[in-house]
């Protein structure tokens, strides 16, 4: 079978799993995302600025563990342009570790001066604020150099679409947001960027009504643009594994009544927009989403695969039989068991969770650190994944 | 005074109302102290409510603010070194990892709980975690993290108390995402908690309380 055949096979599979319908096997989308440097032999300042390096390890990856799906395929965390630029900000890394500081564009009080013009206010009050004394310091050069460096990275990222899916038939997550980004909930952008976890938590008791509108004059801006598209559409884009993929986070901080006033507006008009032109959309949910069960219980089969972090798999399938499931191989595991739990572990998900379809095996969190997984456990899992075949009742 | 008053609107969150009765505690010459305590039980069923599913992360966190603010109008009526009565204890983010949320809602919970705690913020060395637990005499340590590279640095901390020879002096707690049973196990610590009322309640026996 040639990389076009196994990409469109991984397609169907990934597509019929999402929708409970049989398939021959349970497919794997591995969430490796830098632990694939170490386990190339690198460091990750090497290979975050370095493309060479960096597709040495996908490519090493993908030699050593045949998974169905890759969530990064070397395109995070690049430093190159943010290097370029003079520094990363927020951001940082070591050989060992890269992570993001703290940080919060707006206060309460700034909150509504963003909404009014957040190009100018990104320019005048963000960017001052990120890089400091440096921002009025930098040159025609410096703006030119990173630009240079912005137009590389491009070229990478096309380059490793190409070489995962051409060479390895690793096709794509999900097709890009209909308008621009990534879709973005405005009670996540206030969580993430805009206020912080620990001001947001604050604000949404304090200025409850403040936080609502901003989310209602977020979704006119960024999610009914989308749903319109959607609705617009010609339904499922089957190039790509799913036709949407989310992320979910700021759920954990809030009460019921929060996340219904705040977050399940948005989000419940994109799914049903989704919903009713056929399609599958991932959420990856970060944390746990299973106190929130009961508002993805009505979807039919096919539109919803919830990508689990810490709630329990098996849990979640009671709750919500008509929703699919992606995850539940620990890290823990990986990084701690022998190989011959780890595949007891996987054959327990895989006929519990797959025998009746709607089971996408994964790691439960993304793997990111040296000791997130140890390599033999990880290579008798991919082994055992590939060529296991569920008992279908 | 209704000390019990103040005790409800910590636990019911209603900042309005407890920062009026912090306010009356002055203006009135109510006694300060039991003031702190009212607030300091109204925290431990905050707590409480967290660990029943009642309230969720964003109110700990609230609950945290609110207190601090409300400890800061009595303040002045407050005798100096009116500390814990469970005597000292130390809270940090291990090493590498700079999520400071989660301690901080447990430290807070500490202190309602009755500990005096030493905090040494984020990204905390496990050299300098030894070095003060042992040049302040502190018995309980707590090591948060939310990256699963922190279960190596808490690793490295347990073994670093061992190289000290002080790894009998000290009990050791962990807690955060990536921490459960097993993790504990690996990481050697004493005990792991899942919950900041249950790391409180660990701590308290440890300390007798």
């Amino acid at each position: 079978m040639n990389a076009k055949e196994l990409k469109a096979g991984r397609i169907a599979l990934f597509r019929d799993a999402a929708a409970f319908r049989p398939t021959e096997r349970i497919p794997y989308f591995s969430s490796a995302v830098t632990w694939k440097i170490f386990d190339a032999g690198h460091t990750l300042d090497e290979a975050m600025t370095d493309f060479g390096i960096m597709e040495e390890c996908v490519r090493h990856f993908l030699d050593t563990y045949p998974v169905d799906g890759l969530l990064d395929t070397g395109i995070r965390n690049q430093f190159n342009v943010t290097e370029a630029f003079g520094g990363g900000g927020y951001y940082y890394y070591t050989p060992d570790a890269v992570g993001i500081h703290d940080h919060a564009h707006c206060t309460v009080d700034t909150l509504e001066d963003y909404l009014k013009d957040p190009e100018r206010y990104i320019w005048e009050t963000v960017l001052p604020k990120k890089y400091g004394e440096a921002w009025g310091q930098k040159t025609r050069e410096i703006w030119k150099k990173t630009f240079k460096e912005y137009m590389a990275y491009t070229k990478f990222v096309i380059h490793m679409a190409n070489v995962t899916g051409k060479e390895y038939g690793i096709p794509g997550l999900a097709p890009n947001n209909p308008m621009k980004g990534a879709i973005q909930f405005g009670i996540e952008e206030l969580e993430a960027n805009l206020l912080g976890i620990k001001q947001l938590s604050i604000a949404m008791r304090r200025n409850a009504d403040l936080i609502e509108s901003f989310c209602r004059s977020w979704d006119a801006e960024h999610i009914d643009p989308v749903v319109e598209k959607v609705l617009s559409g010609n339904g499922p884009d089957r190039k790509y594994c799913f036709d949407a993929s989310l992320m979910m986070l700021a759920h954990n901080i809030t009460g019921p009544k929060q996340f219904e006033r705040f977050y399940w507006p948005s989000l419940k008009k994109l799914l049903d927009a989704y919903a009713e032109k056929g399609m599958s959309v991932r959420i990856f949910a970060e944390g746990s989403i299973g106190r929130y069960a009961d508002y993805f219980k009505d979807y039919p089969k096919g539109v919803i695969t919830l990508h689990l972090e810490q709630d329990d798999p098996f849990e979640i399938r009671e709750k919500l039989p008509n929703i699919a499931i992606m995850g539940g191989m620990t890290t823990d595991m990986l990084a701690n068991a022998s190989p011959e739990d780890c595949v007891a572990y996987a054959k327990r998900l895989c006929d519990e969770l797959g025998r009746e379809g709607g089971f996408i095996f994964s790691e439960n969190k993304m793997l990111s650190y040296r000791n997130d997984a140890r390599a033999e456990n990880l290579a008798a899992v991919t082994e055992f994944v590939s060529g296991y075949r569920p008992e279908r009742s | 005074m209704d000390y019990n008053e103040i005790k409800t609107a910590m636990q019911e969150l209603d900042e309005d109302t407890l920062l009026a009765l912090m306010r009356k505690v002055i203006s009135g010459g109510a006694d300060a102290m039991e003031a702190v305590r009212a607030c300091q039980e109204g925290m431990e069923a905050v707590g409480q409510l967290f660990e029943d599913g009642e309230y969720f992360v964003g109110d700990l966190i609230y609950a945290g603010e609110i207190l601090t603010d409300a400890l800061e109008i009595i303040k002045p009526a407050l005798s100096e070194g009116e500390g814990g009565s469970l005597g000292r204890m130390l809270i940090c983010t291990v090493r590498d990892d700079l999520h400071d949320i989660g301690k901080n809602i447990v430290k807070s919970l500490l202190e309602a709980g009755g500990f005096e705690v030493l905090d040494l913020g984020v990204d905390a060395a496990p050299e300098k975690i030894v070095e003060t637990a042992k040049s302040e005499g502190i018995g309980i340590i707590a090591l948060s993290g939310v990256l699963t590279l922190a279960l190596e640095s808490m690793k490295d901390t347990v073994r670093a108390f061992c190289d000290a020879g002080l790894r009998e002096n000290v009990k050791i707690i962990i807690g955060g995402a990536p921490v459960n049973e097993n993790s504990a196990k690996t990481v050697g610590a004493d005990a792991w908690a899942s919950s900041p009322q249950r790391t409180v309640s660990i701590c308290r026996e440890w300390a007798g309380g």
